[in-house]
């Protein structure tokens, strides 16, 4: 098939980062935003201007400017949004409001991929305060989408690898402890973990695939489908050495919610849905959900063992 | 000849993480210091892992912890800091007088590199407060390295090209105008502009060399060494555009400092001396020092036009 013209909102961010990179690596003409209020980090224009050298456009344009919207969006068939992480700063998921209007107006964007790549927000209406703002923000972004006939693919991606497998899903870091961890509840209920690259790649594969026009596209690679317990072992089979184990029980944890900022109330929030509740594989996909791994088989994702491998 | 074990700190910084890459590049036993605190730094984790991934090895150690650092300097023959940035936040320079004694406690150190890398503070005891900070803290580095008798090389790199390049020599700019550009004075003083990858190849060739040894190395490449007239010119010529110039006065960019915050204050006066003053290129080199290009003229460097294209 002829490849889609591509552009990437947010593409500089964390997950951004590898869609850019992925929709060049298959091919696609990719045109990365550039907003203008980044002018004053080097970093975030660095990593611009390297794409620009691997072949991507950069299209100037800014929130503030529906007009730029418009003339981007115009520029391409899909448009890829991957502003704010997977957690907390959920006001920014709103912005793509705009985006969204600008998407409406131009009319000829055949697929829209709104900023999802985590929890499937329409699972969770009964979320803990207040970390259910980020699924709340987030369905509104979808029914704005569908209100506009736009069309569009969600992707459900779970659990990213560097955020909770690279630290055994430990709150407050990123590698992996070596002596003691906290295990949530017995540590035995399934989650799913995934290489951002293989989100990424998964991403890619599904923007003009007409299997997945519509629906929600489930990141549920098989061998990745492992407890926290299952994780940890990974882990100390790696070292060679057995890490001591302290057991939280779900009412010990969501009380150190009391007292903390906002952002960490989030974040605690999603764990307890992640850990004590299992929300990511406690449910089977219907009709309006398809499942990566099964589509593109020819994708060989990083199983979590080869992931862990590299904190050593 | 055997290739010396480099020990870097502040190794994913932004002159950091390229002396990295080329530590590695130039085929270094390259060992990089891991602080505890970065683990809650995600972007620094995996900046990290990827330099594991290609080879360096990773080494717990803060400043906070005398043991740890003489532990991990134990383990190689150089040290290089690349801590804190050119210009501002130089409360950091001094953490390196840790470092220091770190260095003279474990004794196998054979070079050490402190974080320098823009212009020669010992030049520089006439600067306008409050920018004098900078280089009266590295200055106080320098006194403790020397009387500790630690073998040294000082790398005055002069203008990091990411910075002035893209902004053509205007402060709070990192991307080229495309109208019209502001000339300090008449915009005849010459300045030096290196691509901040050739610092990092130039620092690395230095490290075992002795006719660095306890001298400052310049960096002056001969077709870097350019006014912001010229700098403005080979952007005009390369986007076949004239810009609209308007001139600022030595007096008038001074009273402009005035009531801005401490930080904009500091970088200012380091425009100034650099733009109005000619300060890295208004002397000649003598005995203490010596000049990169000269003494390895196989490192084929980037010139400012060539560096101006990614921008286009």
């Amino acid at each position: 098939m002829g490849k889609s013209k591509v552009l990437v909102v947010g593409g500089t961010g964390y997950i951004g980062r590898r869609i850019v990179r992925a929709s060049l690596a298959l091919g696609h003409e990719t045109y990365v935003v550039q907003r203008p209020e980044l002018s004053l980090q080097i970093e975030k224009l660095q990593r611009l201007l390297s794409f620009k050298k691997q072949g991507a456009h950069l299209i100037e344009a800014s929130f503030n400017d529906h007009k730029s919207l418009v003339d981007a969006v115009k520029q391409v068939d899909v448009v890829i949004s991957a502003i704010s992480g997977v957690h907390i700063r959920s006001h920014s998921i709103t912005l793509q409001l705009k985006l969204v209007e600008a998407i409406k107006e131009a009319g000829n964007v055949k697929r829209f991929l709104p900023s999802e790549f985590g929890l499937d927000p329409a699972r969770m209406g009964h979320a803990l305060e207040p970390g259910r703002v980020t699924f709340e923000d987030k369905m509104a972004v979808r029914k704005a989408i569908e209100e506009a006939n736009i069309p569009f693919t969600y992707i459900s991606a779970n659990l990213f690898a560097g955020y909770f497998a690279g630290s055994l899903s430990q709150m407050g870091s990123f590698v992996p402890p070596r002596d003691k961890v906290h295990l949530f509840g017995d540590g035995t209920l399934k989650a799913i973990f995934l290489d951002e690259d293989d989100v990424a790649t998964y991403t890619i594969k599904a923007i003009d695939d007409p299997r997945t026009l519509n629906k929600t596209l489930y990141l549920r690679p098989p061998e990745n489908i492992i407890s926290q317990a299952e994780l940890i072992g990974i882990w100390e089979k790696l070292i060679g050495k057995e890490l001591e184990k302290t057991y939280i029980p779900p009412e010990g944890f969501l009380t150190t919610l009391k007292g903390l900022d906002y952002k960490l109330q989030v974040g605690i929030g999603h764990f307890y849905h992640i850990f004590y509740e299992g929300c990511l594989a406690n449910f089977e996909i219907g009709e309006e959900g398809e499942e990566a791994s099964k589509l593109y088989p020819e994708v060989n994702y990083t199983r979590m063992d080869e992931y862990l491998k590299i904190y050593v | 000849m055997e290739k010396s074990r480099v020990l870097i700190v502040g190794g994913t910084g932004y002159i950091g993480k390229r002396l990295v890459k080329a530590s590695l590049a130039q085929g270094h036993e390259t060992f990089v210091l891991h602080r505890p605190e970065i683990g809650v730094d995600i972007e620094k984790v995996q900046l990290l892992l990827s330099f594991k991934e290609q080879g360096a090895r990773l080494v717990s150690g803060s400043f906070n912890d005398h043991k740890s650092l003489v532990n991990a300097v134990k383990l190689v023959d150089v040290v290089i800091c690349a801590i804190s940035g050119v210009h501002i936040r130089s409360h950091q320079i001094l953490l390196q007088l840790k470092l220091v004694d770190a260095i003279k406690e474990a004794g196998n150190i054979k070079r050490f590199l402190p974080s320098e890398f823009g212009t020669d503070p010992a030049r520089m005891a006439h600067a306008l407060e409050p920018g004098r900070v900078t280089f009266d803290d590295k200055m106080v580095v320098r006194k403790a390295i020397q009387e500790a008798h630690i073998p040294f090389t000082y790398i005055s790199a002069n203008c990091f090209a990411g910075y002035f390049l893209g902004g053509l020599c205007q402060p709070g700019f990192i991307i080229p105008p495309m109208d019209s550009v502001i000339l300090f004075g008449d915009g005849n003083v010459k300045a030096i502009y290196v691509d901040e990858d050739d610092i990092a190849m130039y620092t690395i060739k230095t490290i075992d060399d002795p006719r660095t040894r306890n001298k400052t190395v310049y960096i002056r490449p001969p077709e870097n060494i350019l006014s912001q007239r010229e700098v403005v010119q080979i952007w005009e010529k390369l986007i076949g555009k004239e810009l609209h110039k308007s001139s600022i006065s030595a007096q008038q960019f001074l009273s402009s400092m005035e009531g801005q915050p401490y930080e904009q204050q500091v970088g200012m006066g380091h425009y100034y001396h650099v733009c109005f003053e000619g300060c890295l290129t208004n002397f000649e080199i003598g005995e203490e020092g010596v000049e990169a290009c000269g003494l390895y003229p196989q490192i084929k460097y980037t010139t400012v036009q060539d560096f101006m294209k990614r921008y286009v």
